[in-house]
């Protein structure tokens, strides 16, 4: 990924100068760019390629729109090998045209090679070269419009996200994986017991989760990289709701081992490292604040499940929520905001957004179905949790204020305890 | 010396009750640690807990399911009628080992039901411990809202759900452990 980027900005720098200033400065002024996004070109015409032209171009469409600074047009003259009719597009208001090369060099490798015009100057801002193999060409539209994006806005979006979730389609729960936008599910878990509760790890390289495997509530770790499944705690009793560190070194679990199921502090290695909690309670859902320094969690302490906070050193525990029954919280990437799920003993719930500032609570959704499970995007600009409005339990993705709420993926079966990572 | 014990138990339960109405009022914004003796007790106890990584249990026709209040792990009074009923059954078996697995209603999240569920089990372990049973043959086991019994979301199918199982361990199969861990390697 890194050598990715330092490639992306030497070509940048090669090939733009400072070309796209003007149009950085828009952004910055909250202004939309206009892009003009003409079909992808199939550098020999066979039918892979024109398939695959049509796939990326589909995607990088759908993920320019949804990153929200962009504006497209799609109408307007095809761009053809080392010509390019650039006043026809500026007459259609464009600020940016995109072309794009895809070849099928052999057989299952696709290759995408963009590049970015600034359509008043008629300079190239930037061109990279993607590759891939079959199964999933869609990535590289993904990694493109992240470039993109990160040369426009500093950040690069959420179009290489994935999100981890569980579903019962197979009889149980496993987990499993998914592109941001719905596509490229994959299941990672075949234990055939029931496998729920994923957090990811912050370099999106681990997914940590629960596993009754070997008849018990035990903790394991994915890896996506070697695609292993390894045991990280089966102490006796329950070991669950496992979450990582910021900086991934020490993680948050609630164990029930030593007695009551309470918060404790555990290394990379599964090894205890500290006790947080005390006491005949019900702790759970424990995840950290963006600095590290906090953790926040649901415990039954009143008599049912409010919302708490304690420091990492065990000390100054405070309840934050104060009514209703508050469930699953979780930080905001910024820090400034928790979301948490509020709910009536009739077990309908509402997603809440908690400005930890103001002290203000904003309500996401309203009366559709029971909405449980927040989860940040890595921007902080969505939130993705899990609502039975139709009929059964999905995972749905929302803007922060509501307005736009949307099903992540069609899937058979149930969908839960969504977590959305890097 | 069982009488002692029993003593003892009715002691750690009336501290840890106490400890519990003491953090009750919803307006207070800290909890404190609940008191040093009832904790000491509660973790000996605990870390004599049977493992029951990859061993099967199956349901007993002699063994009573408990029911339990909404939120709640405490024990009814009919609920502690039953267990002791159970534990009669149980000791005659001699040296067989006991599962309680806990469950709760549809209401709530997976996680939080997972711990509420595991409290319940405890509650069962503990007063199945104060009428003589083995700590070494009883075991808990925490299925949250994963398993119920009744699947309607109406107040007569989440009283059933809310509930404790005993199971006994089951025979063992004549292919050796079937835990998946010792047979084959992690994939």
């Amino acid at each position: 990924m890194k050598a990715g980027y330092l490639a992306f900005f030497l070509l940048a720098c090669q090939s733009s100068g400072l070309f796209g200033t003007e149009l950085y400065l828009q952004i910055q002024r909250g202004e939309k760019l206009i892009i003009a996004l003409p079909d992808f070109r199939a550098k020999n015409n066979s039918e892979r390629e024109m398939e695959a032209a049509e796939e990326l171009k589909n995607v990088t469409r759908s993920d320019l729109l949804f990153s929200r600074v962009f504006n497209l047009i799609e109408e307007g003259p095809m761009p053809a090998e080392g010509k390019i009719d650039f006043e026809s597009w500026s007459k259609n208001g464009a600020d940016i045209l995109i072309t794009a090369n895809v070849l099928n060099k052999e057989a299952d490798k696709i290759q995408m090679i963009a590049s970015v015009y600034e359509i008043e100057t008629q300079k190239s801002i930037f061109q990279k070269m993607y590759s891939s193999n079959a199964e999933n060409t869609n990535r590289m539209a993904h990694e493109f419009v992240a470039d993109l994006l990160y040369r426009f806005t500093g950040q690069k979006g959420l179009s290489t996200t994935k999100l981890s979730f569980s579903n019962n389609s197979t009889g149980v729960k496993e987990v499993y994986l998914v592109d941001f936008d719905g596509t490229n599910l994959k299941r990672i878990t075949t234990d055939n017991s029931l496998a729920i509760l994923p957090r990811w790890s912050p370099e999106g390289k681990e997914i940590i989760y629960t596993s009754y495997k070997r008849h018990n509530p035990d903790l394991y770790i994915y890896s996506l990289e070697n695609g292993t499944n390894q045991v990280f705690s089966s102490r006796k009793g329950l070991n669950s709701s496992a979450s990582f560190s910021p900086d991934g070194k020490v993680l948050v679990a609630t164990l029930s081992h030593e007695g009551y199921p309470n918060l404790y502090l555990l290394d990379r290695k599964g090894e205890i490292l500290q006790r947080l909690t005390h006491g005949k309670f019900a702790d759970t859902s424990a995840s950290f604040s963006p600095d590290g320094k906090r953790i926040i969690f649901v415990s039954d302490r009143p008599g049912w499940p409010q919302i708490y906070v304690i420091d990492t050193d065990g000390s100054n525990l405070k309840r934050l929520s104060d009514s209703g029954y508050c469930d699953s919280p979780i930080w905001s990437p910024q820090g400034d905001k928790i979301a948490y799920s509020r709910g009536t003993n009739k077990g309908i719930h509402e997603i809440v957004i908690h400005d930890l500032i103001s002290g203000e609570i904003a309500q996401i959704t309203n009366n559709q179905g029971s909405n449980e499970n927040p989860s940040f995007s890595p921007d902080g600009q969505y939130l993705a949790f899990s609502s039975n409005r139709n009929q059964k339990r999905e995972i749905y993705i929302s803007s922060l204020d509501g307005s736009m709420q949307k099903k992540l993926l069609e899937m058979a079966g149930d969908s839960f305890t969504p977590s959305w990572g890097p | 010396m069982e009488r002692f014990l029993q003593s003892k138990w009715i002691s750690a339960l009336f501290i840890s009750l106490l400890s519990l109405s003491l953090t009750a009022c919803p307006k207070k914004q800290t909890v404190k640690k609940i008191p040093e003796p009832a904790q000491k007790i509660q973790e000996v106890v605990e870390t004599e807990e049977l493992d029951v990584h990859g061993k099967d249990f199956e349901t007993s026709k002699n063994l009573d399911a408990i029911y339990f209040d909404y939120d709640s792990s405490d024990l009814s009074e009919q609920a502690r009628q039953s267990l002791s009923s159970n534990a009669e059954y149980i000791k005659k078996l001699k040296n067989t080992e006991i599962l309680i697995e806990g469950h709760c209603d549809e209401r709530g999240t997976i996680a939080y039901n997972l711990a509420l569920a595991q409290k319940r089990a405890q509650s069962v372990r503990r007063y199945y411990l104060s009428l003589g049973l083995d700590p070494k043959k009883v075991g808990t086991l925490s299925y949250g809202k994963e398993k119920p019994i009744c699947l309607e979301s109406s107040e007569e199918c989440w009283l059933k759900n809310r509930r404790a199982e005993s199971k006994l361990l089951a025979p063992k199969v004549a292919n050796g452990s079937k835990d998946p861990e010792k047979n084959q390697t992690e994939r």
